[in-house]
């Protein structure tokens, strides 16, 4: 099934699991996969930061010379 | 025509300068007249106005004569300021001292020697009161609001661009020529539809034309950004149409808002406090409407760059943050192992200690088991080597003691059995019955008749039994 991720749910349960492991509330048995999960969720969100930059980089300039 | 004498224009206006010197020469009047189209030259010191007189009815000039005043007369209007506090301006009401004056270049004019501060507000000033007094008296979308006038139109809200615009002008308009060329050559390429609306713009009786006009834009629906009503330099005089009611009142209600750029640099119209915005002259309205233009402008634009640097702004603060994510999981999901590791040794480490020091327990106990084990045997052996040295040594006691016993008790029996031996007992008188070769001491089983033998000390009798008498023994009881 294909997960239906924006960035603030991403961003919110990278934050979640930071604090987990950060107060020490995660069990070993579940770190290698929340760990696993944090690291895919950092990769979509700089993809999206990318992205998203790019686009709005391109859409100010074009913004910014209106004729072209 | 060609027989015609003529004189010279400057030998007409000698005459008369003349005939006026000789009339008016020394003589000064006080005059009662109304200052307009006042200017001041400050370096010089000397005001140059004009002194009217106005009809009975409305706004209509009856007399109007050119004034000036510098020198002494100067001196006495600035008294007059200062002890009415009043500045000597356009639309006062005076009463001033004048001499009249001739020149043949410059024409008539008056002097004015000295000024009646009693007579501090002209009658125009007076009737530009009335008239907005009745302007707010009498409509309830106008009111007075400190200095100056708050109407209908001046709280309409200007678009955010102005772009189609009304303007009301003389068709000679040197102004609005000023205006349009202003508004169409403007630095930032802005472009305008510019409508205009002639009418004649003075003389207070052409007031009905103008308001024509105003209710002509209303009436066409064309959605005008703004009405722009010019109007270029002139002298105050020119003006009085913008001071009527009529005007002033359909301006205050006009449903679009109106910008004046009616020229002059000394009044302000009734019209213009009116309106949504009024400006000093057409060239100068066009200017507003450029820069209001340019304000939105600028607005976007900083919104723009507003925009391009917060979102700059935004993606280095999650870039930041993403990065204090990553390094915060990773660091503190490797010092957890490592927290967790540095746990499993620790119960490793005593797991270990205790475990050791639990075999090693047992191990002493074993070794001791062991020792009292090696120990015991020969403890045991030895204790019974004792016992058994013991016993023997028992034993060999006893065995003496029991053979001297039974040797005495073996003597004694010795003696017992020879003195109960069977010679013995025959001797001292007792006899053996034998029967069947059996020795028998009952007679039970003797028979009458039974062959015995009864064994005496020297000899065996044999015998046959010829009777059986019972006995009980009692003859051996002694």
């Amino acid at each position: 099934m294909e997960e239906i991720l924006t960035y603030e749910t991403a961003l919110s349960e990278l934050t979640a699991i930071s604090k987990e492991i950060e107060n020490e509330t995660i069990s070993v048995d579940t770190l290698a996969s929340k760990v696993k999960r944090a690291s895919q969720l950092i990769e979509f969100c700089q993809a999206k930061l990318k992205n998203t930059e790019a686009e709005v980089t391109k859409i100010i300039s074009r913004m910014e010379s209106p004729e072209n | 025509m060609e027989d015609q004498q003529y004189i010279r224009l400057s030998a007409l206006n000698d005459m008369i300068q003349d005939t006026l010197s000789s009339r008016f020469a020394g003589q000064r009047f006080w005059v009662l007249a109304d200052i307009t189209n006042h200017s001041f030259k400050a370096d010089k010191k000397i005001h140059y106005f004009e002194l009217v007189e106005k009809g009975q009815n409305g706004n209509g000039i009856t007399a109007k004569i050119l004034g000036k005043s510098w020198g002494g007369g100067a001196v006495r209007i600035e008294e007059f300021e200062k002890s009415t506090g009043q500045t000597f301006t356009n639309n006062l009401h005076v009463l001033v001292q004048v001499s009249i004056d001739y020149h043949p270049l410059y024409g008539l004019s008056a002097s004015v020697l000295d000024i009646d501060s009693n007579f501090m507000l002209g009658i125009l000033e007076q009737q530009r009161n009335a008239t907005l007094e009745r302007l707010v008296r009498e409509n309830d979308f106008i009111q007075k609001q400190g200095d100056g006038y708050s109407t209908f139109n001046s709280s309409l809200a200007l678009p955010a661009v102005i772009q189609r615009v009304a303007v009301i002008s003389s068709s000679s308009s040197a102004g609005n020529e000023d205006f349009r060329h202003t508004m169409q050559h403007n630095d930032f390429g802005y472009a305008f539809q510019i409508d205009d609306y002639y009418s004649v713009v003075q003389g207070d009786n052409n007031a009905k034309l103008f308001l024509n006009k105003l209710i002509e834009i209303y009436t066409t629906a064309i959605p005008y950004d703004a009405v722009v009503i010019n109007r270029g330099g002139g002298s105050q005089s020119d003006f009085l149409i913008f001071d009527n009611y009529n005007i002033a009142r359909a301006v205050a209600k006009f449903p679009i808002p109106v910008i004046t750029g009616i020229g002059h640099q000394k009044n302000v119209s009734i019209t213009d406090l009116m309106a949504h915005t009024h400006t000093k002259t057409p060239t100068k309205a066009a200017e507003f409407i450029i820069a209001h233009n340019r304000s939105f402008e600028q607005l976007m634009l900083s919104l723009r760059q507003n925009i391009a640097i917060k979102s700059q702004q935004l993606f280095l603060n999650q870039y930041k943050e993403l990065s204090e994510l990553r390094s915060t999981v990773s660091h503190k999901s490797r010092s957890l192992l490592q927290l967790h590791g540095q746990e499993l040794g620790r119960i490793n480490q005593r797991m270990v200690s205790s475990s050791k020091s639990i075999l090693y327990q047992h191990q002493k106990k074993l070794i001791l088991a062991a020792h009292q084990l090696v120990q015991s045997p020969k403890m045991l052996l030895q204790q019974k080597k004792n016992e058994l040295l013991h016993v023997e040594n028992a034993i060999k006691i006893s065995a003496n003691d029991y053979l001297r016993r039974e040797s005495v008790t073996l003597a004694h029996h010795l003696k017992s059995i020879q003195m109960m031996s069977p010679q013995n007992i025959l001797r001292k008188g007792y006899a053996i019955v034998r029967l069947n070769e059996e020795i028998t001491s009952s007679a039970e089983n003797i028979q009458t008749g039974n062959e015995i033998e009864v064994i005496l000390r020297d000899a065996i009798l044999r015998s046959t039994v010829k009777e059986k008498i019972k006995y009980d023994g009692r003859d051996t009881d002694l």
